[in-house]
């Protein structure tokens, strides 16, 4: 059956298959590759209308040649998973060339099935498994077209696969909410060539500005008891830095040992919450601030924050608990202290100003509210501060004197550690927006945010956040709504800017995706963590027996409807008993090459058994009238265990 | 009465060599009362089978050869004016027999061809608002040439559907053909033949033959072969209700004749050709050529036991 030639229909079938799973694959691949795949997908429909011919061995083999040094130089600097796409790809593309028989056509289509699979590699949006949906209905008309002899209209094999997928989807959706998860043996690594995203290790005055012109998903958090806490008090802290070199703050030589959770002195109010954190390729975790509980396989460190053992590469949810309002961390030793009073020479103004200040205080509060003071009448906010030479500290405080939190959050750290009250840079994201559909906060990129901590006498670590004094709507409002006006917010992505920047029913319909797409995230990415809550709910006790009903009752009731016709079939087509008996003489002699051909009459069959052997004859003549009068006479009278005896005499005579 | 219909096909025998099963085939659609279609090449012995046939009936009977010149009025018959009695006067025409023979039917126009196969459908004819009915039993027998030989316009499948039966006589063989080449022309003979048949004995045998039983297995097996016409995409049509009620009539008098009471899958087989054939072509064929390959191929694919 292998030599069989294709129809037209479906030759066209196995183009389209070809186009529709080379299509998810536009965004990644190097143009070349799409411009081949479509020049053979084109050169094999005019071999097909009969312009063109095949193309010959020569061809093919500098084609296959050609093909691959390109694979090789397209991803000279390692492409990762991307490379390996590629190659598969471009042999897929390649292959159509190939396709004159139904055994060629069988390896593009299952070919189809794996490249169409590898599209959720880059991509795993409900946009994607929708379209990758569609594109498996077409590759499966084509394989059915494949098989299909007799002469169809176009569109009707795709009609009726969809009656085969349905079932299946339903089957499907059963597998995915009941089957366990088990880790996987072996895991593709998803693209690693990615650039990290999100905030960096270390902090000079003019990062985070990056980080607002971008509107993309930092994480999102669902709390217990569904309302989040005030906005003010929203802040996570994801790095701490504690060395300064003039210009960055970052984590010199001293990586912070890892820290305990001792009991919180005061349980104001107790939040718990999942974080659902979009991949960072990096391993920092944002928490709000007072952690109480440490989730496993994540690392607290010395300084209250958690990071993780490997890098972020993919999506991850963590519960998280934290309590507002307890003091960080009263018992620091000696060490800590005196590392948060470093700083690096240069800077003098600024250290003389610290100094005189500091005469004039009476206690470190007073201190502080003298720089709150300065801010609060001096200072402006901005997204677009001017560019700083090398004394950052002096120029910012005694000339530009327009910046952010970053900038703010350098000088006071550094004004505090001047006059010897230990003091800490912390980054990570301040508020969040709250989606009501769906009830959680969403986090993204431009509420990146940079702060302080300091170290006052009795109280222990506490934070300061001296953009607040500037500009108290930057801690009190949602930053998009606080930005929209400012030139350099989302100045990277215009389309996302038009849809946050622009009207009331255009944020509506913005936060309903969104609410789709944490749905989504959360119950079919990252479904496994809720699988074990979902069937509790449904099962109502978790067992194992009521697991392996609730796989199997679906399948059989599926497989019991599809199968219903031919039940219904088989139950008509119950023999009569005489036909019954010649069947199974049949089917008895069938070894022999005597089997009754479906055409022939039984009694033409019993006179060609007779040929064989004559002996029988009489008996066959008497099997062959007596069926005649019991089917087509119909006699009542014919005894039929004679009958019987009869064919089993026959078969067993025969068949010696 | 058996006896007289063994007698009529050995006394055909005696002028149409070695064609028994065509001989049985034609008396069955007769007795049946249907019209039978001969189509063959010129030559092969069309019109001495109708004619021995006629005669053999003891039939009144006629013969019209058609011609592309011929109107309805030649076969139907037309009103003349008398002037005698100042009045116009029916003249019928040849249909008005009990036995027709239309010969090369396909040799006139459409227009004449509807004009008999209306007679046919209808038993009677209506021309000037007066209606004259055809004589009881009426019976044709039309012949023709295949479709591909020049001059012919081809019958339309609704008009085809009005032959209870379409047969081909085919060459005889070696030994049926030394006979004839000895016996010399058998036409000479058919005046000389006896007729079998008194004119009560054909509705005897009628009554008789509707008394023939089809089991609830047999009807199975026809319902099989008509259903496989209509699922089966290779056929442009299925086979009409007509169709398969034809096909059980007919099979009820060849089992009449055979000698017995009901009907066997055997039955149905030998008139599967001649009854089906022409009611049935291919998706791709315009030529109606296919039809008795498609017949063949019912009679090997659908299951006689089931």
């Amino acid at each position: 059956m292998s030599t069989f030639q294709l129809s037209r229909v479906a030759i066209l079938w196995q183009l389209l298959c070809v186009i529709s799973v080379l299509v998810p694959h536009l965004a990644h691949l190097p143009l070349w590759v799409p411009v081949l795949v479509i020049s053979t997908v084109f050169w094999r429909y005019m071999a097909y209308t009969g312009r063109w011919s095949f193309p010959n061995r020569t061809t093919k083999l500098v084609l296959i040649v050609a093909a691959g040094i390109s694979v090789l130089l397209s991803y000279k600097s390692g492409g990762g998973i991307s490379s390996t796409v590629a190659l598969l790809v471009v042999g897929f593309g390649l292959k159509v060339l190939e396709v004159y028989k139904r055994r060629d056509a069988l390896v593009i289509i299952y070919v189809a099935y794996l490249v169409i699979a590898t599209a959720f590699l880059f991509n795993q949006t409900a946009l994607m498994a929708l379209y990758v949906l569609f594109s498996i209905a077409v590759i499966t008309t084509s394989l059915r077209t494949v098989y299909t002899v007799r002469p169809i209209r176009f569109l009707e094999p795709f009609k009726q696969t969809w009656i085969i997928l349905v079932p299946s989807l339903l089957l499907m959706s059963v597998l995915f909410i009941g089957i366990p998860r088990v880790g996987p043996l072996w895991e593709v690594g998803i693209d690693r060539s990615s650039a990290k995203t999100g905030l960096s290790d270390s902090m000079s005055p003019g990062d985070i500005s990056k980080l607002t012109r971008s509107a993309e998903i930092a994480f999102r958090v669902s709390f217990n008891g569904d309302r989040p806490p005030p906005q003010a008090a929203l802040y996570w802290r994801a790095m701490v830095m504690n060395d300064f070199d003039g210009r960055r703050w970052q984590n010199d030589h001293y990586p912070e040992p890892h820290g305990v959770l001792n009991e919180p002195d005061i349980l104001e109010r107790k939040w718990e919450y999942q974080i659902i954190i979009e991949p960072t390729q990096q391993k920092y975790i944002p928490a709000l601030e007072h952690l109480i509980s440490q989730p496993q396989g994540l690392i607290l460190n010395r300084d209250r924050t958690l990071s993780s053992k490997t890098p972020l590469i993919q999506r991850q949810q963590f519960n998280l608990a934290s309590s507002l309002g307890v003091q960080l961390d009263k018992g620091a030793n000696l060490f800590d202290l005196e590392r948060h009073l470093l700083l690096p020479n240069g800077n003098q103004k600024a250290r003389a100003l610290a100094h005189t200040w500091w005469r004039e205080s009476v206690d470190q509060e007073a201190y502080i509210q003298k720089i709150l003071n300065l801010y609060n009448r001096e200072f402006t906010y901005s997204l677009t501060p001017p560019l700083l030479g090398d004394e950052v500290i002096d120029q910012f405080l005694f000339e530009t004197k327009t910046g952010f939190c970053g900038h703010f959050s350098s000088t006071t750290a550094f004004m505090l550690r001047a006059v010897g009250i230990p003091a800490r840079v912390v980054t990570g994201y301040q508020g969040g927006e709250w989606n009501p559909y769906e009830n959680y906060l969403l986090v993204r990129q431009y509420d990146a945010h940079a702060w302080i901590e300091a170290w006052l006498d009795g109280k222990g670590w506490v934070r300061l956040d001296p953009t607040a004094w500037v500009a108290p709507e930057r801690v009190e409002k949602p930053a998009d709504q606080l930005f929209s006006g400012q030139e350099g917010f989302l100045k990277d992505s215009p389309v996302k800017a038009w849809g946050i920047k622009g009207g009331r029913w255009l944020a509506i319909a913005r936060q309903r995706i969104e609410a789709f797409n944490y749905g989504w995230n959360r119950w079919v990415l990252n479904y496994h963590l809720e699988q074990v809550n979902l069937l509790r709910n449904l099962l109502g006790k978790y067992t194992s027996v009521r697991l392996a009903l609730f796989l199997l009752i679906p399948f059989i009731v599926v497989i019991f409807i599809t199968l219903l016709p031919a039940f219904r079939k088989a139950k008509q087509k119950k023999l009569n008993l005489f036909d019954r008996e010649m069947t199974r003489l049949s089917e008895g002699l069938s070894k022999l090459g005597l089997s009754r051909a479906k055409g022939e009459t039984v009694n033409e069959y019993c006179l060609r058994l007779g040929d064989f052997n004559p002996h029988l004859l009489d008996d066959l003549l008497m099997l062959s009238s007596e069926y005649e009068k019991a089917r087509y006479a119909d006699l009542q009278s014919i005894d039929q265990q004679i009958f019987v005896d009869k064919v089993t005499l026959c078969l067993k005579q025969l068949s010696r | 009465m058996r006896d007289k219909i063994d007698q009529l096909i050995r006394s055909i025998s005696t002028v149409l060599y070695g064609k028994e099963l065509q001989i049985r085939q034609a008396v069955t659609c007769l007795i049946t009362g249907g019209h039978l279609l001969i189509e063959d090449l010129p030559g092969m012995g069309k019109t001495t089978l109708a004619h021995a046939l006629a005669h053999a009936m003891g039939m009144d009977y006629r013969r019209v050869q058609f011609t592309s010149d011929m109107l309805p009025a030649d076969i139907l018959g037309a009103s003349v004016f008398d002037s005698a009695n100042g009045s116009f006067v029916f003249h019928k025409g040849p249909v008005f027999t009990q036995f027709l023979l239309a010969d090369e039917i396909n040799r006139t126009t459409p227009k004449t061809q509807s004009a008999l196969l209306e007679a046919m459908e209808e038993r009677q004819v209506t021309i000037e608002g007066d209606t004259y009915p055809l004589p009881e039993p009426f019976f044709v027998i039309a012949t023709q040439n295949p479709v591909s030989q020049y001059g012919t316009f081809p019958l339309p499948e609704s008009q085809l559907d009005r032959f209870l039966m379409r047969i081909e006589i085919g060459y005889p063989s070696p030994e049926a053909e030394r006979d004839l080449l000895i016996g010399g022309d058998a036409r000479l003979k058919i005046p000389e033949m006896p007729v079998s048949l008194n004119p009560g004995d054909l509705n005897a045998i009628r009554q008789a033959c509707a008394g023939v039983t089809a089991s609830k297995s047999l009807l199975d097996y026809l319902q099989r072969l008509v259903q496989f016409t209509r699922t089966t995409n290779d056929f442009e049509f299925g086979i009409s209700p007509r169709g398969s009620l034809s096909l059980l009539n007919t099979a009820k008098t060849w089992a009449y004749i055979s000698g017995r009471d009901y009907i066997i899958p055997e039955d149905i087989q030998s008139l599967l050709v001649p009854v089906f054939a022409h009611r049935l072509r291919s998706a791709e064929d315009y030529a109606e050529h296919t039809g008795v390959a498609h017949v063949r191929r019912l009679l090997s694919e659908v299951d006689v036991v089931g």
